[in-house]
């Protein structure tokens, strides 16, 4: 099967590649945009280790063609803060202790982000029903939870647009 | 002194964070190719014929293999069963034992021809009955899963090894019981499931005769070993690295078939070769936490004093021995701590089915018989008008009692868990979860003494190794056998170092995962904080003194008047005469003549290794498998929905005792994290087979891990740390403790909710209905 | 998955024309959270793939008299700020369809032809007695809900055919509907799940009802005898108890070695009916507009 050309802005960058057109949209930002952070923990849309946010919404990125993303903005953990300047979302998971193997982070770091930039509350339950669609299976979600609900309360989207 | 104790922000964190952590399936080389597994889709069958051709056809493919290429591979697994032959091997015996067995690989260009090459092999199968209850395995005629075994005269049947573990008189307690429970106790057969699935890239290089290969592996030194004695090539000769790993919890112990399969590729095409297993994978063909059915007996006097414990046990093995008989036997000796039982008789069976193999699993086998014990307290105290908690104060081991040898050989160094019990108690009592009963609300208890550490049962060594190196500008590299997998262990061993060399924690730079560093077992077990940590406590010391010897001379002082603190050593007393670590490095390695007489000048390198002194069974199981023990005890608060059967956690309280707890804050981490996973294997999760070996449930769509909305708060973490006497920090282990008492604290309190008592695990909502439903018709309480 | 040509046309036509050029071996792919796992899982492997993700005309919310038309790639978490809250069942699924990710992708179209028995839009559909648009080049149709559904992951249309919208009758005054969902964790495929819908006339008597159980493992099913107990009744617990004892009897699951056996989801269809048709009553009842008693 004849592959087909990709393109789209991946954190403000302009990404462009052929591709075989099963490749999904994980896969193109992973192999073809050589970001890796972003993880496939399941491959079938159940563990949100994948999540990244396209078009400003959240999305399950092992769920989504490449080809259906063509033209779309995506934004991925690389795309948040730097080694030097944590985003404020990734300073309180590090300052809270909410994450362990580093696997799953990048997903809820994302969906955090677009909740976050939605109008997340800081309250527990709340955060536990935001997150549902990510797994985790190191921190048992306490620290991840408590990280989430303070970068809620400091972390204001509009300052940091 | 001054990092030990203190909440050090995690060294791992920043590079996670953004998206810099550098994973197997992150890495890349040059020629790489891709590699599938072909697995078998019935639980038992020969293979009659394999064809590759096909497969080798499709543009893309690069090398196929199946069993016509491993004959004369030598098989493994022997380490864990003491048999002269081990019971696995790549494609062993042109036969698949379960779902999910390896049957051929193929590697090619990319993951996508990889795939349909896979589909394209074509296998005639010779389809065996399957044994899947184990029970059943172990009668007469049962179908059997190693028929190579049997016919070698190893083994005679499906039971593959069988050992009776015994104190004191058991009749006799019998005899003097006031009262006897007993249950039937299903233990079921959760996956550990990291988020990261096994992966490998393995690297041949045929004109140096080099295998290096990168793995998610708890124990690259037990990989290298393996490749090494599977493949024939000299041990030297293979490297095995550890990167990033995404989660182990014990499935990432020991080798794995995709490993020798990755570098049969990679020596077939003379290229890179890489195998990432799918999630379906993880949950069908790696191990499992072994499964147990336990006949558990517990006998008491009518004061609550328990007299003894009488079980039989027998282990659904699965097709594969890995370290399920260690599980067993470590698990039946712990499990039955904290109390203080002297007759004792477990008879245990561990049996071959055709299912995923049992093997290591956060805890080991602790949480199988802690379920069991702690149940049959409870429903002791229902017997004897009493509460489970006074049964516990009854018998728990108490630390004035200590040093203790239980009657299993258990030496209790030192404990908290008696004050665990105390505070969990109390903190119910304070929140006022018990005051105002409410109907289908219930609170129960589970207690636990674990290893911290573990010997196994058949290996006569449990070491491990750090090299402790000063830089010439005094930064301390310190090269570890440790390969962590999330628990932070580089954070909390450089606190270890920097307080126990005087260095400076900045310039402590902590590695791992590298089988040509220091030798020793890995991550697992519990062991690494133990002894890994004390084998940092030694070479420290040994490089402090060394330290100190030469700063006292060049300083014409005593020793005994230095003080060392942040890489700095100065004369007490608020002088100004000090020399800093860089300093003293240059001394040692270009300013020979500096030196005292007698020393040799050279670098400040040290390599120490600890081996624990603990025990094997003998013959009646007796043991000190472990270094010393950590200490638990747990409440769970808990609803029924009586229309649904459905469970919410309402409260989850934890006091802990890990000794010296080094990170206070990682330390809370691995307790929530454990308990957790273990509210997810009581309530929810288990690979479920059907009659013909079926596996029902291998994707995350239908194998249930607990979400975020499954978990109660676990904030309330108290600390009941006593120090252990056999650690040289004081330190215990931290990351498994907190995964046995949720099991029973559960089933507990689920009977207070709604009087009855579940047995199997797991408890879900349809056996919960099922049971309320039976009762009302049966006239019971509504 | 297995190798397939790709095509993202911007129109109906362009659609359709592709279908009929390609009839079986062709798919539809919507917001692709199930489709995109089928295929993966080689459970689906269609040759040529049709992504429907660029095609405005579907993802609009229109009001008609009388009815809301829905188009087929309207995603999810659009539903709620578009359907009337006439229509309580699309919105209690709403809110427990997956999780946000998902929501954001996945299409009221796209669950319908996926026909999942385990899927929670096939029952709301049924329920609201929803009227289903197909083109194909040979032709509009309009399908019944009724006769939409032929079985796991069957629908009625034809392999040139796409679904084009949804058109859910906003009935008389006084109706009511409301969604129950059963599963072990949020977001999970119901074990059990059940739509009810009722209208009522100006005395409160029930004149219309459908009751869909979900999650049987054969599609959305209608509880003719259970809907019967209803009809012409007035609201009170007895007519929601008769109705639940009613509603397991007539369905007839299976046992599942993992979620449920038999007898389980008869107390879960039996709970869930009730709970779904109290709330349904109390909608139509407080339905805006309707004469109160």
């Amino acid at each position: 099967m004849k592959p087909i050309q990709v393109s789209m802005t991946i954190n403000g960058q302009a990404q462009r590649a052929d591709v075989d057109t099963r490749t999904l949209l994980l896969d193109f930002i992973r192999d073809a945009a050589k970001l890796t952070g972003t993880k496939r923990g399941c491959n079938e849309g159940k563990c949100g280790a994948c999540t990244v946010i396209c078009d400003g919404l959240a999305v399950k990125s092992c769920n989504m063609l490449a080809a259906t993303a063509d033209g779309c903005s995506v934004e991925t953990v690389e795309g948040l803060g730097t080694l030097k300047q944590l985003h404020p979302i990734q300073e309180a998971f590090h300052k809270h202790h909410g994450l362990q193997c580093g696997f799953c982070t990048a997903g809820f770091l994302m969906i955090a982000k677009n909740l976050i930039d939605q109008g997340l509350s800081p309250d527990h339950d709340d955060i536990r029903h935001a997150i549902h669609g990510n797994i985790c299976r190191c921190t048992g979600y306490q620290k991840i939870v408590e990280a989430i609900s303070e970068a809620a309360q400091t972390y204001l989207p509009a300052a940091a647009e | 002194m001054g990092y030990i104790g203190r909440n050090i922000a995690r060294r791992e964190d920043r590079r996670l964070l953004v998206g810099r952590g550098r994973f197997i399936a992150d890495m890349q080389f040059a020629g790489m190719l891709h590699a599938r597994i072909l697995r078998s889709p019935v639980a038992h069958a020969r293979i009659k014929s394999v064809d590759l051709s096909a497969a080798l056809a499709l543009p893309g493919v690069a090398a196929a293999i199946s069993s016509a290429d491993t004959r004369s591979l030598r098989r493994y697994g022997s380490r864990h069963t003491g048999w002269p032959v081990g019971d696995n091997a790549v494609f062993l015996e042109d036969k698949v034992r379960f779902v999910g067995d390896e049957i051929a690989a193929v590697a090619a260009i990319d993951e996508f021809t990889a795939r349909d090459a896979v589909e394209l092999i074509e296998v005639d199968y010779e389809e065996l009955p399957a044994v899947v209850d184990p029970e059943k395995a172990m009668a007469d005629g049962a179908p059997i899963v190693h028929d190579e075994l049997v016919r070698a005269g190893i083994i005679p049947s499906n039971v593959m090894a069988t050992k009776t573990l015994r104190a004191g008189n058991i009749e006799a307690a019998a005899a003097r019981a006031d009262v006897t429970v007993s249950a039937r106790f299903y233990c079921n057969r959760p996956v550990c499931n990291p988020l990261e699935t096994h992966g490998v890239i393995a690297l041949w290089d045929e004109a140096t005769g080099e295998l290096t290969v990168w793995s998610a592996s708890q124990a690259v030194n037990l990989v290298r070993n393996g490749l090494a004695e599977v493949l024939d090539i000299p041990a030297s000769k293979v490297r095995v690295i550890a990167p990033d790993i995404g989660g182990g919890f014990g499935v990432k112990v020991g080798l794995f078939a995709h490993e020798i399969i990755a570098a049969l590729l990679s020596m077939k095409t003379g290229r890179p070769v890489r195998i990432l297993l799918d999630r379906s994978e993880e949950l069908s063909s790696c191990t499992s936490r072994c499964a147990q059915i336990r006949y558990s007996e517990m006998m008491l006097d009518r004061d609550g004093k328990i007299l003894g414990w009488r079980e039989r046990v027998v282990q659904d093995q699965g097709a594969y021995a890995y370290s399920g008989l260690s599980v067993l036997q470590m698990g039946s000796i712990i499990g039955i701590l904290p109390y203080k039982i002297d007759n004792v008789l477990i008879d245990t069976f561990c049996v071959y089915t055709n299912k995923n193999s049992g093997g290591a699993y956060r805890a080991y086998g602790v949480p199988q018989t802690s379920f069991a014990r702690d149940s049959l307290v409870h429903m002791a105290a229902k017997k004897l008008g009493c509460s489970a908690e006074d049964i516990m104060r009854r018998n728990i081991v108490r630390n004035e009692e200590c040093p203790k040898t239980m009657s299993l050989g258990q030496i209790i160094d030192s404990t908290g868990v008696d004050q665990c019990l105390e505070k969990v108690v109390s903190e119910v009592d304070r929140l006022g979860w018990r005051k105002d009963p409410q109907p289908y609300h219930g609170v129960g208890f589970s207690t636990v003494l674990k290893h911290s550490s573990a010997r196994h049962p058949r290996m006569d060594y449990d070491h491990d190794s750090v090299r402790v190196c000063l830089s010439s500008d005094g930064s301390i590299s310190v090269e570890t056998s440790a390969c962590p997998q999330g628990q932070g262990m580089f954070t909390t061993l450089a606190q270890m170092v920097a307080d126990r060399l005087g260095g400076s924690l900045d310039s402590v730079h902590v590695t791992g995962g590298d089988s040509s560093g220091p030798r020793g077992l890995g991550t697992w077990g519990a062991r690494t904080i133990t002894i890994t940590g004390n084998a940092l406590h030694r070479a420290c010391g040994e490089a402090r003194s060394k330290i100190a010897k030469v700063a006292a001379h060049v300083l014409e002082v005593d020793e005994s008047e230095l003080e060392i603190a942040d890489s700095i050593v100065s004369v007490k007393g608020g002088s100004n005469r000090q020399l800093s670590f860089a300093e003293i490095v240059g001394i040692c390695e270009r300013h020979g003549k500096r030196l005292p007489k007698g020393m040799e000048p050279g670098p400040i390198d040290v390599l120490s290794s600890y081996d624990s002194p603990t025990s094997n069974p003998n013959e009646d199981g007796h043991a000190n498998p472990t270094m010393t023990y950590s200490g638990a005890a747990h409440a769970c608060y808990l609803k029924v929905d009586p229309e649904t059967g459905k469970v919410t956690l309402l409260g989850y309280i934890m006091a802990e005792d890990c000794g010296v707890a080094i990170n206070p804050v990682i330390v809370e981490g691995q307790h929530q994290g454990a308990v957790a996973m273990a509210l997810g294997q009581v309530l929810y999760e288990g690979l479920e087979y059907d009659e013909a070996g079926q596996l029902l449930n291998s994707s995350l769509r239908d194998y249930y891990v607990p979400l975020a909305t499954d978990i109660p708060d676990l904030s309330m973490v108290h600390d009941c740390s006593v120090p252990s006497t056999r650690t040289l920090f004081g330190q215990r282990s931290a990351g498994e403790t907190g995964n046995p008492p949720p099991m029973a604290a559960v089933a507990n309190a689920l009977e207070e909710a709604t009087g009855i008592r579940f047995t199997e695990m797991p408890i879900t909502p349809d056996k919960i209905l099922l049971a309320l439903r039976a009762r009302e018709n049966a006239g019971g309480r509504s | 998955m297995k190798a397939f040509e790709y095509h993202r046309p911007h129109t109906v036509s362009e659609a359709v024309e592709l279908l009929s050029r390609h009839q079986y071996e062709a798919r539809i792919l919507a917001g692709g959270q199930s489709l995109l796992n089928m295929m993966k899982w080689r459970l689906a492997a269609p040759s040529v793939l049709v992504d429907a993700n660029r095609v405005a005309e579907l993802s609009s919310i229109r009001k008609e008299d009388s009815a809301v038309r829905i188009g087929a790639m309207v995603r999810y978490r659009d539903l709620p700020s578009g359907v009337p809250e006439a229509c309580g069942a699309i919105h209690d699924a709403v809110s427990v369809i997956a999780d946000f990710q998902v929501r954001n992708l996945g299409t009221l179209g796209g669950s319908c032809c996926q026909a999942d028995p385990f899927g929670d839009m096939p029952n709301v559909v049924v329920a609201l007695g929803a009227e289903m648009t197909a083109r194909s080049v040979r032709g509009e149709r309009q399908i019944s809900v009724d006769d939409f559904f032929l079985g796991p992951l069957q629908t009625a249309l034809e392999p040139d055919e796409m679904l084009c919208a949804i058109r859910l009758p906003l009935g008389s005054a006084r109706t009511g509907s409301a969604y129950e969902k059963f599963s072990w964790r949020e977001g999970d495929f119901a074990i059990v799940s059940v739509a009810a819908a009722i209208g009522l006339d100006s005395a409160g008597s029930a004149v219309s009802g459908r009751i869909v159980v979900g999650g049987l493992g054969v599609g959305p099913v209608r509880l003719g005898r259970t809907e019967e107990v209803i009809l012409g009744a007035d609201k009170g617990a007895d007519v929601i108890k008769a109705a639940a004892d009613q509603a397991s009897r007539e369905v007839d699951p299976e046992d599942d070695r993992i979620y449920g056996s038999a007898r389980y989801k008869r107390e879960l269809v039996r709970t869930l009916t009730a709970k779904a048709l109290a709330r349904a009553w109390n909608r139509a009842e407080n339905h805006k507009g309707s004469a109160t008693r």
